[in-house]
Order: C-alpha cells, then sequence, then structure tokens
C-alpha cells in the first residue's frame, strides 16, 4: 500500500473515541476562562491594596473574622474532598455514592449560609461595599466567589437528582465536579489574599 | 563546540534581557515617578502573573493531552464498539 | 453552567431528532436555529448591519473633521458630545461587533463542521444561546445612543475616571450601557469559543489527523484559545468598572484610594491579544484562498502552524506597550518593546510562507484572490508602521496622534473588512448556492483598496506632523489648523469608499436570487466543505464524509486533475 505524503497508511478510516468528552472538554475550558477571570480580580486586588497610604488593612475599618473564616475554609475543603470519594464510590457503583454527594452538598450549603451570616455582622459593623477600597475589594472578591459556590451548588443539586433517578452518567458527573474543585480550590487563594 | 557557541549566542541574548532591568525613571517623564514603590512592585507582579497564568494552564493542559494519548491502550484508527461511538457526543450519527 | 456540562448529553439527543428532513416553521428555521449554517448567517448579517453603522459613524465624524461647524447631510450638525460617541462606538462597533461576529464567529460556526466533516457543533443549543446573547449586546449598544445623555463617548479603551463617574463624562446611561453591552458581547463569544474548540478537537471527520485540519480553523481555534485566555481579566475589570458607575464604589477613583490605571492593566491584557484573535482567522481566510488560486500546497503547513501558536504566545507578552506614556515602571516598558518588537517576527514569517505559497503557482485573479493578495500588501503597511509605535522611545512622540490611528486601521482593515470581503466572497458560493459577479466584484474591490489607501496615508501623515487624535475642530488651534487639505482628502476618499460598498450590496442581493448557479465546487478547491452540497441541508451531508489526507494536495504529479479533494478515497489515484 503507497502511503501519502504525510506517510500515513491508506486504509479506510473510522471514527475515534475523543480524547476528552466533550462535556469534560467544554468545562475545562470554561473553568480556565474563570481562572483567568478570577486572577484577573486578585490582580486587581494586590493593585488596589499597595495603593493604601494607610497600610494595609485601612486603619478604623472593622477587621475581618480570620479565625471563623478558617473554619468555613475547612468546611468547604471537606466538601471537595467529600465530593471526590463520592466519584470513586460512583465508579465503584457502590451505595455510598449518595451518602457522600449529599455530604459534599451540605457542607457547600454550610459555606453559603456562615458566609451570609458572616455578611450580616460586617454590615453591621459598618462595612459596606461603598465604605472603601477595603469593603469594596471585600465583597468584589468574595461575593463574586459566593455567586459561584452557588452556581456549583446548584449543578450538584441536579447531579443528585439525577443520581436518585439512576440516570447520572459519568458524563454529566465529571464535568460537574470539575467546577466544584475549580470553586474550592479558588477558595484557599482569596482566603489567603484577602483575610490573612 | 557548535553547541557551545549557540549557547554563548542565547547567553549574550539573555543578557542583553536582563540589561533592560537597569533601566530607571526617566527625568523627561513626569507621570513615571508614583510615590508608592509597593504600588510599582505590584504592578510588575501582576503583569508577571496575570502573564504566567495563562500559558501555565495551556501549557498543562496540552502536557495532560498529550499523556492522555500516550496512555490509550488501542491504536487511534481501530474501529469503536458501538457504545462509545454513542457517547463520543454530538457528532455521532449513532448506530 | 449546568448546560455546559450536560449538553453532550442532553442536547444531542434532543437535537439528533431534528435532523429528518421534517419542516421546520419560520421561527425555528430562522430565528430559534440551533444549526450551525443558520447561526453563522445570523452573525454575519448582524455583523453586516453593524459595519453600516459604523461606517456612517465615520462619515459623521470624518466629515466634521474635514468640513467642521458645518451641517453633515444625512446627520444634522455633529456637536461636541455626540462627536466624541461617534468616535468611541465607531472603534467599539468595528472591533466587538464587526471584526469578532464576521470573522471567528460567522466564519468559525460556517466552517468548523462543515471542513472537519461534521453534521453540526458539538454543543449546538449553547451556539444559539451565544448568538441570542450576542444580539441582546447588540441592541443594548444600538439603544445607548437613544438614552437621555446620549451615547457614550470616552473612547473605545473606557479609561477612568473619565468612563467611571458621569460627572466627567456626562452620559450616565450611555457609558453604563456601553459597558453592560460589551460585557455581554465578550460572555457571546466565551460560549462560542468553547463550542469552536471542543468541536474541532472531538468532532472530526474519520482520518483527519492534526495536520490534516484546514489552515483557517487551526487559525480560528488558536484565537477562539487566545480569547479564553484573555478575556477573563477584562470581566474583571468591566465588573468593578460596572460598580464604579452604579453602585459608587471607587476602585478607579483616585480620590477614594483607587487606582485609575488598574483598568489599562486589566483592558490591555485583554485588548492586545485581541487584535492577534482578530488578526489570525483573517491569516487563515488568506491561506485557504491563496492555495486554491495558486493551485499549489500551502508552503510549510507545519511551519504556519507552530508560527501561529507562537504569535498566540508572545501575543501575552506584549500588552504593556499600550500604556509607554501612562506611567508603568521603566524596567517593564524595557522589557515590552522588546517583546513587541519580537512578535512582529512570526507575523512576518507567515506573510514570507504565503509569499512563497505563490511563488511559481498559476494564479488565477479571481475577486477573492485579490482580496487575499491585497490583505498580505496592507496588512504589511500596517504591521512596519507598528515597530515605531512598538519602540518606548519613539511611542512618546507618536502616542495618541492619527499616526497611531493610521496604524491600526491599516491593521484591523486589512483584517476585519479585506479579510471578511476575501471570505465572503470565495464561500458564497457555498453558503447561498450561487456565483456573485466577478466584474462587479472587481470593480469593488479596486474602488475600495484605493480608495483605503487615500484615506489612510494622508493622515500617516497629518499624525507624524502631530496631530492629536481627540480632536474636535482643528481650527481651534493655530498648530494644527493648516494641512485642511490632507483631511478633506482623507474624508472626500472616505465618502468614495462608502459609495463603492453599495456596488458590493447590490452584488450580494443580486447574486443571491439571480447569481449563476455555482454547484458543489466553482473554485475546484479541496477541503470537505466542497463535497456538501451548496447551500448544504440541514445535517450538511447524507453520510458523513471520511478524509484520507491533507488539505492542500493540488497540482500533485501524475494526477490528471490538478487538485485532489480530502475525501476521495485512494484508490481513484492512478498508480505511482
Amino acid at each position: 500500500m503507497p502511503d501519502d505524503a504525510l506517510g500515513r497508511p491508506y486504509g479506510v478510516p473510522t471514527r475515534r473515541e475523543p480524547v476528552v468528552p466533550n462535556g469534560v472538554l467544554g468545562m475545562l475550558i470554561f473553568v480556565a476562562t474563570e481562572v483567568m477571570f478570577f486572577s484577573g480580580l486578585i490582580s486587581a486586588f494586590v493593585i488596589g491594596k499597595s495603593n493604601a497610604l494607610g497600610g494595609w488593612p485601612p486603619p478604623g475599618q472593622p477587621r475581618l473574622p480570620v479565625e471563623e473564616t478558617a473554619l468555613n475554609t475547612a468546611a468547604l475543603l471537606a466538601s471537595g474532598v467529600a465530593l471526590y470519594f463520592a466519584n470513586r464510590a460512583f465508579k465503584r457503583d457502590s451505595p455510598s455514592t449518595k451518602r457522600l454527594l449529599g455530604l459534599a452538598i451540605g457542607l457547600g450549603g454550610f459555606f453559603v449560609l456562615f458566609q451570609g451570616a458572616e455578611w450580616v455582622a460586617l454590615i453591621g459593623e459598618g462595612l459596606t461595599i461603598t465604605s472603601g477600597q477595603l469593603g469594596g475589594y471585600f465583597y468584589l472578591l468574595v461575593g463574586t466567589h459566593a455567586l459561584h459556590v452557588v452556581a456549583g451548588f446548584i449543578i450538584l443539586l441536579y447531579t443528585y437528582r439525577k443520581l436518585s433517578h439512576h440516570d447520572l452518567d459519568r458524563f454529566t458527573f465529571w464535568p460537574a465536579q470539575i467546577f466544584w474543585y475549580f470553586v474550592v480550590g479558588v477558595w484557599p487563594i482569596l482566603y489567603w489574599q484577602v483575610y490573612l | 563546540m557548535r553547541v557551545w557557541i549557540r549557547l554563548a549566542r542565547v547567553g549574550v541574548a539573555l543578557a542583553a534581557v536582563a540589561l533592560t532591568w537597569a533601566a530607571d525613571l526617566a527625568h523627561a517623564c513626569p507621570s513615571c515617578a508614583s510615590p508608592l514603590e509597593e504600588n510599582r512592585q505590584a504592578f510588575v507582579d501582576t503583569t508577571i502573573f496575570l502573564t504566567v497564568v495563562p500559558l501555565l494552564m495551556m501549557g498543562g493542559f496540552v502536557w495532560w493531552l498529550r499523556r492522555k494519548i500516550r496512555d490509550r491502550d488501542e491504536p487511534p484508527e481501530i474501529a469503536v464498539p458501538q457504545n462509545l461511538l454513542r457517547d463520543a457526543g454530538r457528532f455521532s450519527k449513532g448506530p | 453552567m449546568a448546560e455546559a456540562g450536560t449538553a453532550d448529553t442532553h442536547g444531542a439527543d434532543a437535537h439528533d431528532a431534528a435532523h429528518g428532513h421534517h419542516a421546520q416553521s419560520f421561527l425555528s428555521k430562522y430565528i430559534f436555529s440551533t444549526d450551525h449554517k443558520m447561526i453563522a448567517m445570523q452573525y454575519m448579517f448582524t455583523g453586516i448591519v453593524m459595519a453600516l453603522i459604523g461606517g456612517y459613524m465615520s462619515y459623521a465624524f470624518r466629515m466634521q473633521l474635514a468640513f467642521p461647524g458645518e451641517s453633515v447631510p444625512g446627520y444634522g450638525v455633529v456637536s461636541q458630545g455626540e462627536y466624541n460617541s461617534l468616535v468611541t462606538n465607531h472603534g467599539t462597533i468595528m472591533i466587538f461587533w464587526v471584526a469578532m461576529p464576521m470573522l471567528i464567529a460567522a466564519f468559525g460556526n460556517y466552517l468548523i463542521p462543515l471542513m472537519i466533516g461534521a453534521d453540526d457543533m458539538v454543543f449546538p443549543r449553547i451556539n444559539r444561546l451565544s448568538y441570542q446573547i450576542f444580539l441582546i449586546s447588540a441592541i443594548i449598544l444600538v439603544v445607548s445612543f437613544f438614552v437621555p445623555g446620549g451615547g457614550f463617548g470616552g473612547a473605545w479603551t473606557a479609561y477612568p475616571p473619565l468612563s467611571a463617574s458621569a460627572e466627567y463624562n456626562l452620559t450616565p446611561l450611555g457609558a453604563t450601557f456601553w459597558l453592560v453591552a460589551v460585557a455581554l458581547e465578550f460572555v457571546a463569544f466565551l460560549l462560542g469559543g468553547i463550542n469552536f474548540i471542543t468541536t474541532l478537537m472531538n468532532a472530526r471527520a474519520p482520518g483527519m489527523k492534526m495536520h490534516d485540519i484546514p489552515m483557517v480553523l487551526w487559525m480560528i481555534v488558536i484565537a477562539s484559545i487566545l480569547f479564553m485566555a484573555s478575556v477573563g481579566p477584562l470581566i474583571a475589570g468591566a465588573v468593578m468598572l460596572f460598580m464604579d458607575q452604579v453602585v459608587g464604589t471607587g476602585y478607579f477613583d483616585p480620590d477614594r484610594g483607587g487606582d485609575p490605571i488598574l483598568w489599562q492593566h486589566l483592558f490591555w491584557f485583554f485588548g492586545h491579544p485581541e487584535v492577534y484573535v482578530v488578526l489570525l482567522p483573517a491569516m487563515g481566510i488568506v491561506a485557504e484562498i491563496i492555495c486554491t488560486f495558486a493551485r499549489k500546497k500551502l508552503f510549510n503547513y507545519k511551519l504556519i502552524l507552530y508560527t501561529a501558536f507562537a504569535t498566540g504566545i508572545i501575543s501575552f507578552f506584549v500588552w504593556a506597550h499600550h500604556q509607554f506614556v501612562a506611567g508603568i515602571d521603566p524596567r517593564m516598558a524595557n522589557v515590552f518593546t522588546i517583546t513587541t518588537l519580537i512578535i512582529s517576527v512570526p507575523i512576518a514569517e507567515m506573510l514570507f510562507l504565503y509569499i512563497a505559497t505563490l511563488y511559481g503557482g498559476s494564479i488565477r485573479l479571481t475577486t477573492p484572490m485579490l482580496w487575499a493578495l491585497s490583505f498580505i500588501a496592507e496588512f504589511l503597511i500596517g504591521g512596519i508602521t507598528g515597530i515605531f509605535l512598538g519602540a518606548s522611545g519613539s511611542d512618546i512622540y507618536f502616542h495618541d496622534t492619527y499616526f497611531v490611528l493610521a496604524h491600526f486601521h491599516y491593521t484591523f482593515f486589512p483584517i476585519a473588512i479585506i479579510g471578511f470581503f476575501a471570505g465572503i466572497t470565495y464561500w458564497f458560493p457555498k453558503m447561498f448556492g450561487r456565483m456573485m459577479d466577478e466584474k462587479l466584484g472587481k470593480i469593488h474591490f479596486w474602488g475600495t483598496i484605493i480608495a483605503f489607501n487615500f484615506i489612510f496615508i494622508p493622515l500617516f501623515i497629518l499624525g507624524a506632523a502631530g496631530q492629536h487624535r481627540r480632536i474636535y475642530n482643528f481650527q481651534n488651534f493655530p498648530d494644527l489648523a493648516g494641512m485642511q487639505d490632507l483631511r478633506v482628502i482623507a474624508t472626500s476618499a472616505l465618502l468614495v469608499m462608502l459609495v463603492f460598498q453599495v456596488i458590493f450590496l447590490f452584488n450580494f442581493a443580486y447574486s443571491l436570487f439571480k447569481g449563476k448557479p455555482a454547484g458543489k465546487n466553482p473554485w475546484k478547491a479541496n477541503t470537505l466543505e466542497w463535497t456538501a452540497d451548496s447551500p448544504p441541508p440541514h445535517g450538511n451531508w447524507p453520510e458523513l464524509p471520511n478524509c484520507y489526507r491533507g488539505p492542500y494536495e493540488y497540482s500533485v504529479p501524475g494526477r490528471e486533475d490538478d487538485y485532489w479533494p480530502q475525501d476521495v478515497p485512494p484508490d481513484t489515484a492512478p498508480a505511482e
């Protein structure tokens, strides 16, 4: 059989399995864009911080609750770990998938509620989005992340419902996990930058 | 021997690039003198950060993809089972 | 977001069912279609309408510059505020609502499935959503002209504090509408980009390997990757600017501890890769056309591909050259000067490779070929004048003069307008099943190209003489009041160019209904889209094609035909 210019043997080609499934690839690209979005926000925050004449955090402003949020951070990280084990159970078709997925969702919900309570307390202390650079950047960064947590929470609820109806496949579960890992993974960076 | 000449050339190029870092404020540039050194440094840092992140992501993705392609046990040009064809996504006409 | 994760399983089934040959209602066929060809048409016609609006704006403000204070026929007297918003929105529209939708979205949507032998995009419903968001953004932008206070007038780069505070820009609603429109437009292209990259990676015809993909698709996908990787910081900046305008925060307000330079930082991080986002698809379209009409293989396919990748990577290192006079660290200015000069190397290399492709070919000077050749010539001028602006020393003199303006029009005009005309005259037979009129096409070509050079060469001269960009009436400045002749020449040439566009529109409409039927492959080209019917039906092929070879096997020795379509099995080749 002759070869063509690129050295490929002739033959009747057949359709191949994609290396990365469509949904996963699409979600990966989307998450890459989100990473850049958060990189932009963090860069803006770093520059905003460097402009503060009286040092950072600005004097006379309420302090951010570092310890309480450390607990909350741990809850979110635990949620990511629970999702990881849920996936392992899902691959084995184990009945514990549902429990672990429920745990991950529950911890995610706890994170959102806890943060909401924290915001109410901070607003009570006089830290609002227009009260200065600290408030502005705090609500911008943490609020944007909170929106993503809520979106991820809804996606996980959707997979949970599908799991209950026994029609969850890995082409739905995998992208949902990628998004949740992103939400979990970006939080420690925000915590380190904003709170510490 | 050739390699050394080539390396020397690369070294000269890198040294030239490194020299640009020695530039300082031009006296003719009234807006250059930000009172805050931290602010100038923050711009430099975030410039590097923003530039490196997308390249790392793309590089990491290509690396991961190459590894995945290499680890595929089947050669690419064989017939695909019907169940995979369905899973393969939108483009398949299906069985 | 749930959509992105699930459309491949759910959208797939729903859409496959629609591939039968049942009659579709008007709404589902033209408005809510998920067919990639229809979405491409929607993008293209929206782009053409926006181009006409943008062209009309340039007419109004060029008339004001040539004949200051006089009433412009068809517009009226241009006031100072109107002048600012005309200039601002001309730039915004031409880049975000003309170059992006026509080059990436229209040609990307049309060509990617057809050229790789797929029946549609992998996420058809996300594709539809992308267009709908784009349409909403276009409507918001047009509406922003008619809100109280008028359209936004703070230049298309929207530097704060001018853009952040209504006290300064005097367009409280216009500025916010503008910003929302731009942000929505980015979301639309983000969804489109996910689709393009995934489709190219996963839905290729059996047998189509990496190096069998037509160059234009590589270019569109590299452009999409660049877009996806660079748009995030700008969206972040847009959110912050929106908060400054609407909520009353002070991220960019120096009085309240904010930093106006921060916006430039975020804006240009996207803004410069954006140039390559629109350049690369145009380069790809030109590559297809010169191969077809020179009847030659693309000279060094792999080198062009790697050069495009290199361009993409380097384009992340050049963006701060827009801020040489904004007070950035001089150390950074030095580094960015070097990288900016370096990026001209891969682009020049690509142009050389195209010229090498032409060398020794049997060239047919059809209308698309003329556009492709003029792209190379005109873009070269744009590229060379960029060298002066990339060097931080000379940029301090040239910054914000008409030299800059003429420079980027010499890049963007070839990209957006010449690239579009090249593509549309080349693929028109495939899109609508009829040939365009060659004679009218050539008249349109020569008129447009000659007039274009007459517009911008005078502006180079004016800019080198120190004429500043954002001035309403040069008669108020004794140093600049002279040389009015050059401004009148530029404006007259613009009028001529706009008149020649009528020929194109006529040709387009006439050929749509009365053109010569084209048949499947009027140009005798190799790529897979020419094996489908013209226009391709829903689902593109009765049976999806296979791919057996690279896309540029022209004039292969020993073959009777001088072309060798990608889908022809090799056993039809003569024995060697």
